[in-house]
């Protein structure tokens, strides 16, 4: 991995680290509201991405996502910002089809033969899911950020929403945890390159074959694991009209993350999301974890895998074939009655 | 040594942590002036993760200083506090006794200790004794405990017993949460008065 342009010393957070915590969003988006007899889906629900419906049969989704460098390599991390740009999309069920560059650059202290290679990278992952980079806007900025705006198609009636989940559901979560603490520590150079690799190619997984496993097994709902973590992502899947039970025990995470979240290596988003949930009762400890594992269940991820419900039969497929196809998925949790407590770890 | 690691973003004020504690020989003393959530704790897992001994202080301009011992340095012993003796008391139940006098004389006996001249340093709860911080049942306690950690009483509530009693911490409605180590200490480092 080429780490000469140093990418990630130059901004203050990295990845979804750097974002806007779930309560100021929440405060400034609550008053924004859109009506149209065509719009499957808009700001309610904590969505991933817009749905709008073109014709009996076609759906638009659209998003759009950018983040500041979490590694070293430009191409690399042009790869990741693609990847966890179009995860929006394939978190809805959808195909992503088009895609336009979002580019603030820093050229204070890059040149633009960084740029090349970011967009390069974002190029290169549109293509593997079969999309197009169709144009772009770049401005200068203080702190680099890159990502797109993509846009997918799905059948109006087959929209995967965040908080479909029905009662007896099991979850799948199709990519370990760990990201936001890991990245960090890049950001720190306290990881050994072998780890950085792992890291790197965790984080330029697209969720293309998750969404498509998804979409053949029924699923009921979905959404993906970024900026709120785990467990914030989670409580709006549970968008307080059930409780769902968190086997901690089943969650996978990089066992790196241990290490260096006993450091002291955890980005100040992890914090806000621990904050959030607690400080709203939204999530009730039954087991006692370490302090390690509990901020990893909060950690703020970038580019994180899918949450994926179905019945307990349609998941333990899912489950079965993700594993086929190399992801590293498991069954981390369970829909109940609505409880106290949106999130219930045991 | 003092440095000043304010308005840092993550990972920074932890390396420079690390930096300025690897630079200092055994037994030295590293002062952090910090001023954000993330990095007082993450500099506090740092240092004890490092072995040293570490101290939070809040100070007046809101900047919060964290002193931390390197190696196996003695703690710090802090001037004590007017009206505050070096006595910790220690309590193992929801209860003083058996039986229904048992919950009473606990509230009775809170509610007294507001009246003392000299006031316990330390209060720690134990086994169902985290009970009396958690459970609205016992609000009488609590709200004398809140009276008496205004008055400077530190008071703590024994992590691991509200994990194996399925007790979210954040219901502890007075003090913090302390760990095994940090009630070992105080329990070798005070008069030690068992409820």
């Amino acid at each position: 991995m080429n780490t000469e342009a140093k990418l990630t010393k130059y901004v203050r957070a990295s990845g979804c680290a750097a974002k806007l915590n779930p309560g100021s969003l929440g405060e400034a988006t609550c008053r924004l509201e859109s009506f149209h007899k065509d719009l499957i889906v808009a700001f309610e629900g904590n969505e991933d991405a817009g749905v709008y419906k073109v014709t009996d049969d076609v759906a638009m989704v659209q998003t759009i996502d950018f983040i500041t460098p979490v590694v070293d390599d430009p191409f690399v991390y042009g790869q990741i910002a693609a990847a966890n740009s179009l995860s929006d999309v394939f978190a809805m069920g959808a195909e992503a089809k088009t895609a336009l560059n979002v580019v603030g650059f820093d050229g204070k202290h890059h040149d633009s033969e960084i740029l090349a290679e970011i967009l390069r990278g974002g190029a290169d992952k549109a293509a593997e899911c079969g999309a197009v980079i169709v144009g772009g806007h770049t401005i200068e900025t203080p702190e680099m950020l890159y990502g797109l705006s993509a846009t997918g198609f799905i059948h109006p009636e087959k929209v995967l929403r965040n908080n479909g989940i029905r009662e007896g559901d099991h979850i799948l979560l199709t990519k370990p945890l760990g990201m936001g603490i890991l990245i960090t520590a890049i950001k720190a150079d306290l990881l050994p390159k072998e780890v950085v690799l792992r890291v790197a190619e965790n984080l330029k997984t697209l969720n293309l074959k998750a969404s498509r496993i998804a979409v053949a097994c029924n699923a009921h709902g979905c959404t993906d694991v970024t900026g709120f973590g785990f467990l914030g992502h989670l409580g709006e899947m549970s968008a307080g009209n059930f409780t769902i039970k968190v086997h901690a025990d089943q969650v996978p995470y990089f066992p790196e993350a241990t290490e260096m979240a006993a450091m002291g290596i955890i980005p100040a988003g992890s914090y806000a999301n621990r904050d959030f949930l607690k400080a709203n009762d939204r999530v009730a400890f039954r087991k006692a974890l370490t302090p390690e594992m509990e901020m990893i269940l909060f950690d703020a991820q970038t580019s994180g895998g899918l949450l994926i419900s179905g019945t307990p039969e349609d998941v333990a497929e899912m489950e079965k074939r993700c594993k086929e196809e190399g992801l590293a998925a498991a069954v981390i949790g369970e829909v109940v009655k609505k409880e106290e407590a949106d999130l219930v770890v045991c | 040594m003092r440095i000043d690691c304010k308005d840092l973003a993550c990972p920074e004020p932890v390396l420079k942590t690390k930096t300025a504690l690897e630079g200092l020989p055994d037994d030295a003393i590293l002062e952090i002036e910090l001023n954000s959530v993330s990095s007082i704790e993450n500099c506090t897992r740092f240092g004890e993760n490092q072995g040293c001994t570490v101290q939070k202080k809040a100070l007046e301009d809101g900047t919060t200083l964290l002193t931390l011992v390197k190696g196996y340095g003695c703690a710090i012993v802090e001037s004590e506090k007017e009206g505050l003796v070096n006595k910790t008391f220690f309590f193992k139940s929801d209860q003083i006794g058996e039986g229904e006098l048992g919950k009473k004389l606990l509230f009775g006996f809170l509610k007294a200790a507001l009246e003392l001249d000299s006031l316990p340093k330390t209060i720690i709860f134990v086994n169902t004794g985290v009970k009396v911080t958690t459970l609205e049942e016992n609000q009488p306690a609590i709200d004398s405990l809140l009276e008496l950690e205004k008055r400077g009483v530190e008071v703590y509530s024994c992590g691991l017993c509200l994990g194996e009693l399925g007790i979210d911490p954040s219901l502890v409605k007075v003090g913090k949460v302390g760990n095994a180590f940090d009630t070992m200490q105080t329990l070798v480092g005070s008069d030690v008065v068992s409820l």
